[in-house]
């Protein structure tokens, strides 16, 4: 069996012309998911999408990347705090005044008006990408219905590129008998998304178990609504060290 | 020929650069005593922005993290402190312990974490340091708090101290019997010296105790306060309310037991479970110099594969499995281990999340790679290795000619 140091290491490509955020493009706003599980927490790919949108560059990768245009970002998480992205973005050389953190972590009751605010005030910079962390909290700690929450996510993807990161953990995609059941919400919600999303970045551990070399595998994938732009659908896997550098390999 | 002035010690000893800087661990600076911890900003001469820093400044229970230089404090367990990773628990993190089956070994964990935020707020008693929060459970829990594990020579010392102290005459003409000669060439001090040098750089940051005693004195309201669990949203506010009123103290959160129908009789819908957590959460980031929160839940009333679990544990910073054997490993380990008890472990420890490490993506998923005892005096974690049993024996009869 190969291990993860006989193999070359990889840069990240998400598109055909080599480039991992697309361009800006007045016709199309992507809708993008970051599926991850819970042992594998995608918040280096977070770090290297923003650093892609706010620079153009990409930590993860030796290359430059092709396409360096930039775009400003606005940044919402509802289970992880300012501080703890704050920190991991403390890597990223350059001035982060592009980068806006909405704190739904502390209110998350008028999260919409929220992040429209923000969107609208970075837009005159560019179109913005957007960044959700887990919105799926949003049909547990407040009223807000599966349906609404996605007309209210379409709403803003009209103004705005959407990246929302949601967990895929086996439990929690288990639909049941009961329409309230937690698992049953969530996968309709992870489902309906997966349905109007262009691109779907999707992180798991390794089915064989934990690795010294391989933290676990990054799949690349299109979603079904088409993207303009051809995306170049592949499998990774991928090491971090506990110094936080990444390492991508074809997998 | 140097001279040296009459009242000097010969050959004393050379003075040690103290303060000076190391990568992870800071030493000891010159105005505080060993084993206290110091925040940057101190370090740095700038003074504490928030009140809650100064919970960390002179804290003896908090040392840094040795990945990631974090201030840390311990859980009451010095081998859940090396499975965490940092030798402790980040202050502003969380820890979710989850049992399966009917033993309760995650209970003898609270107790020993409730109970070392104790012994450190009672090593000063003009300075209290520590304050305990005991979520859903009463005094009367409370009360069985372990005591600090005294060896046998500590309880020699401590007869022998005491019958020092009694006013007699032997006490008298002992106390002036002092060697001169070898005070004037450091003998004595010397002596001392070697024994503080063997003494960990943080001689307070964890004790360990004994879980079957009680703290002689059971903690009062001033250092444990209990809140009832009959309103979740009450609950969180009192939590909140609590924490304030402890500006200058690292405030230790216990939940044991939670959902526990024995504890939690109130019905509870899944979604107000989970606001309760995330507002413990809320909590834990406001005030991320202060607080650290420590949970059990049983995981026979809720499996992993309920997905209101899989929400609590994406809120929490570390999560712990105890997974007692099950009969059958355990009849063979008393077989295999007949000749040595100390080695029959009582289940398997996994490991599903660590602190600020499965944060920043790393996969830090060990199951059935740990095994623990929960001993009189530790709670022992050690690599899991599967038992053999002996069959030699029959084998050498056979091969004899």
């Amino acid at each position: 069996m190969t291990s993860s140091s006989d193999l070359q290491q990889q840069d990240l490509v998400v598109f055909e012309d080599r480039s991992i955020l697309p361009k800006s493009n007045p016709e199309h706003n992507y809708c993008t998911l970051v599926l991850y599980k819970a042992s594998t927490r995608p918040t280096w790919l977070n770090v290297a999408l923003v650093e892609n949108s706010l620079f153009g560059t990409c930590y993860v990768n030796k290359t430059p990347v092709s396409d360096r245009s930039t775009a400003p970002v606005v940044f919402a998480s509802l289970s992880t705090d300012e501080t703890t992205y704050r920190k991991q973005m403390a890597r990223l050389k350059g001035d982060l005044a592009g980068f806006k953190y909405v704190d739904l972590f502390n209110s998350y009751q008028d999260w919409y008006t929220k992040i429209l605010l923000e969107v609208d005030r970075q837009s005159k910079l560019g179109k913005p990408n957007v960044f959700i962390e887990n919105p799926e909290f949003l049909l547990f700690l407040t009223d807000i219905t599966v349906d609404k929450l996605l007309a209210q996510l379409r709403k803003l993807n009209t103004k705005c590129n959407l990246f929302l990161i949601s967990s895929s953990d086996e439990s929690l995609m288990e639909y049941s008998d009961s329409p309230d059941d937690f698992a049953t919400i969530h996968a309709t919600f992870l489902t309906k998304l997966a349905h109007r999303s262009s691109l779907i970045f999707s992180l798991r551990p390794l089915r064989t178990g934990r690795a010294e070399d391989v933290t676990g595998e990054l799949t690349i994938g299109r979603g079904l609504i088409g993207s303009p732009k051809k995306i170049v659908e592949r499998e990774y896997l991928y090491l971090i060290n506990k110094e936080g550098t990444v390492k991508l390999f074809y997998r | 020929m140097s001279f040296r002035r009459r009242g000097e010690i010969v050959s004393g000893p050379t003075p040690q650069l103290v303060g000076a800087p190391s990568p992870l661990i800071p030493r000891a600076a010159p105005n505080r005593r060993a084993g206290e911890y110091v925040s940057r900003a101190a370090l740095a001469g700038g003074t504490p922005k928030r009140n809650s820093e100064n919970a960390l400044a002179n804290h003896v229970g908090v040392k840094p993290s040795i990945l990631t230089s974090q201030p840390c404090i311990s859980t009451g367990s010095s081998d859940i402190d090396s499975v965490l990773g940092h030798q402790g628990l980040p202050v502003g993190s969380s820890i979710l312990i989850e049992e399966t089956g009917t033993t309760d070994f995650a209970s003898t964990l609270s107790k020993l974490f409730l109970a070392q935020g104790i012994a450190h707020n009672r090593i000063n008693p003009s300075q209290p340091n520590t304050h305990d929060v005991l979520v859903g459970l009463d005094q009367n829990w409370a009360k069985g708090l372990p005591g600090v594990y005294k060896g046998s020579k500590e309880r020699k010392k401590e007869k022998v101290q005491q019958n020092e102290s009694k006013v007699s005459v032997s006490n008298i003409v002992n106390q002036s019997n002092d060697l001169k000669i070898a005070w004037r060439y450091g003998l004595n001090q010397r002596k001392n010296e070697s024994d503080d040098d063997t003494i960990d750089q943080y001689p307070h940051y964890n004790n360990q105790f004994d879980i079957t005693s009680v703290l002689t004195v059971a903690p009062g309201p001033h250092e444990l306060t209990c809140i009832p669990n009959d309103n979740l949203p009450r609950t969180l506010k009192r939590i909140e309310d609590t924490v304030i009123k402890q500006p200058n103290k690292i405030v230790r959160i216990a939940v044991p037991l939670f959902l526990n129908p024995l504890v939690y009789q109130n019905e509870t819908s899944a979604p107000e479970i989970l606001r309760f957590v995330h507002g413990l959460k809320q909590i834990l980031k406001k005030y991320p110099n202060q607080v650290a929160l420590f949970m059990t839940v049983n995981l026979d009333l809720y499996p992993r594969n309920n997905p209101l679990i899989g929400y609590i544990e994406l809120l929490f910073d570390s999560v712990i499995e105890l997974r007692p054997f099950d009969p059958q490993l355990h009849d063979l380990m008393e077989r295999v281990y007949k000749n040595q008890p100390a080695k029959i472990k009582h289940g398997h420890l996994n490991v599903y999340k660590l602190p600020i490490l499965s944060e920043s993506g790393l996969m830090c998923v060990q199951e059935m790679e740990y095994s623990f005892k929960n001993g009189r005096r530790r709670f022992e974690i050690e690599k899991w290795s599967i038992p053999v049993e002996d069959e030699e024996t029959n084998d050498d009869k056979k091969l004899e000619f």
